[in-house]
C-alpha cells in the first residue's frame, strides 16, 4: 500500500505506507483517517527536504522501534552514529537544520536524534566565539556576566 | 523560562540562512537545543557552549551545577578557599569531625551569609518581575524575575549532604539554606538527641528529599511537633528515607497527609521511640488508605525481626500495591520467606544485597542460624531468576582486625555460588545475562577477593579499583528490585 505526501511546493510523493509511517505524525495522521486514498499534505516541508526525509524512512524502514533507553546517565554519546548516517548528514548547514525541523515535525526520533547529534559535534571543538559564527548567534552577555561565567568555571574544574 | 526565551527570541533573531525561504531555525526551539545538548559532555557545555549567549547558558544551567566541599580536617587556608566558591554552587559536602559547632563557625557564617544573599535576591525578583511564580521550581522564579536586570547574582543552593561524627542538638540552630531541594544528614554516633524535624521541613518549604542516615549506634529521634495537618500547605517532600533514627508512628502518619507527592519511603533499621514498637500492619494500612503509592519502600525495625506473617503480608499483599521496588532486611530471610518468595512469579531485575557489622555488633536477638542461611537461600533465588540484570553489592563494610572480617566476601562466594553457578544459570537457561554488577567495599582485602571473584565470573567485566560495572540495556520493563539488608544496613563512611 502506497501514500500520497505532498510537499510546501506541492509536490507529490508516492511512497510506501510503512516507509511514510516511520513518522509518527503521518502514521497517527493515517490511523485516525483509516483507509483513504486522498494525498496528505506536508506544508512545513519543501519537496527538497521531504526527498531527503523519504531517503531517511527508506533505508530505515526496517528498523526496530526505538524504545526510550532506561539509563541513568543524562548524558548520550554523538559518536556513535553509524555510517549511512553519517554520510547522509553530510549536506551544508541550511539543509542540516531543515532535516531536524521535519524530522521534529514529523516526529522520527531517530532523525532528529541523528540531525542533533551532528550539530553536537559541530559544536565540538569550537570556541564559542566560533560557535556563534557558525550560528550566525549574538552574543548578548555583559562582559560582567562573562567575567563571571568564566569565574565559575575555573571553580568548577578546581576541585 | 518560556516566556523569556520567546522575549529573548525577538531581541536577538538567530538566523541561519541567507535565504528568505525559511527563517526558523532549530536552534530557535529549546526542545531541540536541549536535545543537542544532551549529546555534549561537561567540559564543552561549560567551557564553550555556555559562552555562547544568555539562551545557551540558561538551558545549560541545570547541567553546570557546581560542589563545593569543605573538611573541617584541612588547613585553613584550603577551608577559605572552599568557602569562597559556595556562592553558585549546587552541591555543599559539609565534613564535620569534632563535637560541638565550634570548629566549623566559618562555614556557618558562610551560610548565613549565602542564606541571606539568597532571600535578598528572592526578593528582589518579586519586586522586578511581573510574573508572579509559585511554583516550587524555584529555578523557573530566579529566570524570570533576573531576566529584566542582570542575568543572575548566583545559582541557589540545591543540596546540603552534611557528614557529621557526632549527633549533636546543634541541628537545631544550623543555618539550613531555605533554597535547598535535597538534604542528607548523616551521623556517626549520638546519644539520646532530639531533632526538630517539623522545624527543618518549614525552613525548607522546597525540601524534596529529605535523608537523616546514621551508621553506627545512634539515638536520634525526629520530632514533628509544629505540624498541624489542618493549617500546614503540603510539602514537595518526594523522598523520605531514615536510617537507624527514631520518629514516632502517630507524627509520621501526621507527615504522610502532608506529602502527596511522596514516591520513596525507606524507613530502614528504625529505632524505637520510648518502647513504641512500630506498627508495620497498622502503617500499611495507612498507606494504602490514604492512596499513597510507592516507587520505593522499605520498612524494617532495629533489634526486631518481622514476624512471619508479617513479612509474608508486606511481599505478598503490601508491596505489589505499594511499590515497584521490595526490600528486606536480612533477619526477615528464612527459609519460610523463601518459599513465600518463590510461590510468586519470579521478575526480579535486580539484587542489591548491602552488607554491613561484624557479627559484634550484630544486635543481640539477632538471629545468626538464619543469617547465615541468607546466602544460599539468595543462590538458590538467583538461580531461578531469569529477568536478573543487575546484581550489586555496595556499601559493604569489614572490618580487617576482628576474625569476622571475611564475612562479607564469603556471604558473597556464597550467593554467586562456587564457579558461578547463580550467575551462569540465568543466563544460560533462559538467555538473559547478568547485565550489570556493581560493588564497593571499604576494605582492601574484601575488595581484591571481590575484584578476583568478579574476574572469575564475568569475562566482561570492566574493572576498576573499587567499581566494576557490565552495563547492558534492560528490556524488561517489570522492574522489581530485592533488597536484602544485612544486620545493620547503612551508608558508607563519612570519607567516602
Amino acid at each position: 500500500m502506497t501514500v500520497i505526501l505532498v510537499s510546501s511546493d506541492n509536490q507529490d510523493f508516492k511512497v510506501d505506507k510503512e516507509v511514510a509511517e516511520r513518522s509518527i505524525l503521518i502514521k497517527n495522521m493515517l490511523e485516525d483517517v483509516g483507509e483513504s486514498d486522498s494525498p496528505i499534505p506536508l506544508p512545513n516541508v519543501t519537496s527538497a527536504v521531504l526527498t531527503k526525509v523519504i531517503e531517511y524512512c527508506e533505508h530505515h524502514r526496517n528498523d526496530p522501534v526505538q524504545v526510550p533507553e532506561e539509563t541513568d546517565d543524562p548524558r548520550k554519546r554523538s559518536n556513535d552514529i553509524e555510517e549511512w548516517d553519517m554520510k547522509f548528514m553530510q549536506v551544508d548547514q541550511e539543509m542540516l537544520f531543515e532535516i531536524i525541523l521535519a524530522a521534529n515535525y514529523l516526529d522520527i526520533k531517530p532523525l532528529l536524534d541523528v540531525g542533533c547529534k551532528t550539530v553536537a559535534n559541530i559544536i565540538k571543538g569550537k570556541t564559542p566565539e566560533e560557535i556563534r559564527k557558525a550560528f550566525n548567534i549574538v552574543n548578548d552577555f555583559t562582559p560582567e556576566e562573562e567575567a563571571q561565567i568564566k569565574k565559575e568555571n575555573e571553580w568548577a574544574e578546581d576541585r | 523560562m518560556l516566556r523569556y526565551i520567546n522575549r529573548l527570541r525577538q531581541k536577538t533573531p538567530v538566523s541561519t540562512t541567507n535565504n528568505t525561504r525559511t527563517t526558523l531555525s532549530p536552534l530557535n526551539l529549546p526542545e531541540i537545543l536541549e536535545l543537542i545538548f544532551s549529546y555534549l559532555d561537561d567540559y564543552t557545555t561549560r567551557r564553550w557552549a555556555a559562552l555562547v549567549c544568555r539562551q545557551w547558558y540558561l538551558l545549560n544551567q541545570g547541567r553546570l551545577a557546581r560542589e563545593v566541599t569543605w573538611n573541617q580536617d584541612w588547613r585553613s587556608s584550603r577551608k577559605e578557599r572552599a568557602l569562597l566558591k559556595l556562592p553558585g554552587a549546587g552541591r555543599f559536602y559539609i565534613c564535620h569531625l569534632s563535637n560541638g559547632s565550634d570548629l566549623m563557625q566559618d562555614a556557618i557564617f558562610a551560610l548565613h551569609r549565602l542564606e541571606s544573599k539568597y532571600l535578598k535576591q528572592l526578593g528582589q525578583g518579586a519586586s522586578t518581575s511581573a510574573v508572579s511564580d509559585n511554583s516550587d521550581n524555584s529555578n523557573k522564579r530566579i529566570s524570570t524575575s533576573t531576566a529584566a536586570l542582570t542575568l543572575y547574582n548566583f545559582m541557589p543552593l540545591r543540596e546540603l549532604i552534611l557528614y557529621t561524627a557526632f549527633g549533636h542538638p546543634f541541628i537545631e540552630s544550623f543555618p539550613i539554606p531555605s533554597s535547598l531541594t535535597r538534604l542528607a544528614i548523616k551521623v556517626g554516633y549520638s546519644h539520646y538527641v532530639e531533632w526538630d524535624f517539623g522545624m527543618i521541613l518549614s525552613k525548607c518549604p522546597l525540601l524534596e528529599y529529605f535523608c537523616a542516615d546514621t551508621f553506627n549506634t545512634s539515638d536520634i529521634h525526629l520530632r514533628l511537633s509544629p505540624f498541624d495537618p489542618t493549617t500546614t500547605p503540603r510539602l514537595p517532600l518526594r523522598s523520605l528515607v531514615l536510617h537507624n533514627v527514631a520518629l514516632p508512628q502517630p507524627e509520621l502518619e501526621i507527615l504522610l497527609q502532608l506529602t502527596p507527592d511522596l514516591k520513596e519511603l525507606k524507613l530502614m533499621a528504625m529505632l524505637w521511640h520510648e518502647g513504641n514498637q512500630y506498627n508495620w500492619t497498622l502503617l500499611f494500612t495507612y498507606l494504602m488508605d490514604n492512596n499513597i503509592t510507592l516507587d520505593r519502600a522499605h520498612f524494617s525495625t532495629l533489634d526486631r525481626k518481622m514476624s512471619a506473617k508479617e513479612t509474608e503480608q508486606l511481599l505478598a499483599d503490601i508491596y505489589p500495591h505499594l511499590s515497584s521496588e521490595r526490600s528486606l532486611w536480612a533477619l526477615d530471610v528464612t527459609p519460610q520467606l523463601l518459599q513465600t518468595i518463590t510461590s510468586q512469579s519470579n521478575t526480579l531485575t535486580t539484587l542489591e544485597v548491602i552488607w554491613k557489622a561484624p557479627e559484634r555488633f550484630a544486635p543481640k536477638s539477632c538471629c545468626l542460624t538464619s543469617l547465615a542461611q541468607a546466602p544460599g537461600l539468595i543462590h538458590q533465588y538467583l538461580c531461578e531468576s531469569p529477568y536478573l540484570a543487575h546484581l550489586t553489592t555496595l556499601k559493604m563494610i569489614t572490618e580487617e582486625t576482628t576474625p569476622s572480617y571475611q564475612t562479607t566476601p564469603r556471604h558473597l562466594s556464597a550467593i554467586l555460588g562456587s564457579g558461578g553457578v547463580a550467575v551462569s544459570a540465568p543466563s544460560t537457561s533462559k538467555s538473559t545475562p547478568l547485565a550489570r554488577f556493581d560493588f564497593s567495599t571499604q576494605s582492601t582485602v574484601a575488595s581484591s577477593l571481590v575484584t578476583s571473584l568478579v574476574s572469575a565470573h564475568f569475562s566482561r567485566t570492566s574493572r576498576s579499583v573499587s567499581q566494576g560495572t557490565v552495563s547492558r540495556k534492560l528490556s524488561e520493563t517489570d522492574t522489581a528490585h530485592t533488597h536484602v539488608y544485612s544486620s545493620r544496613e547503612g551508608s558508607a563512611s563519612l570519607l567516602d
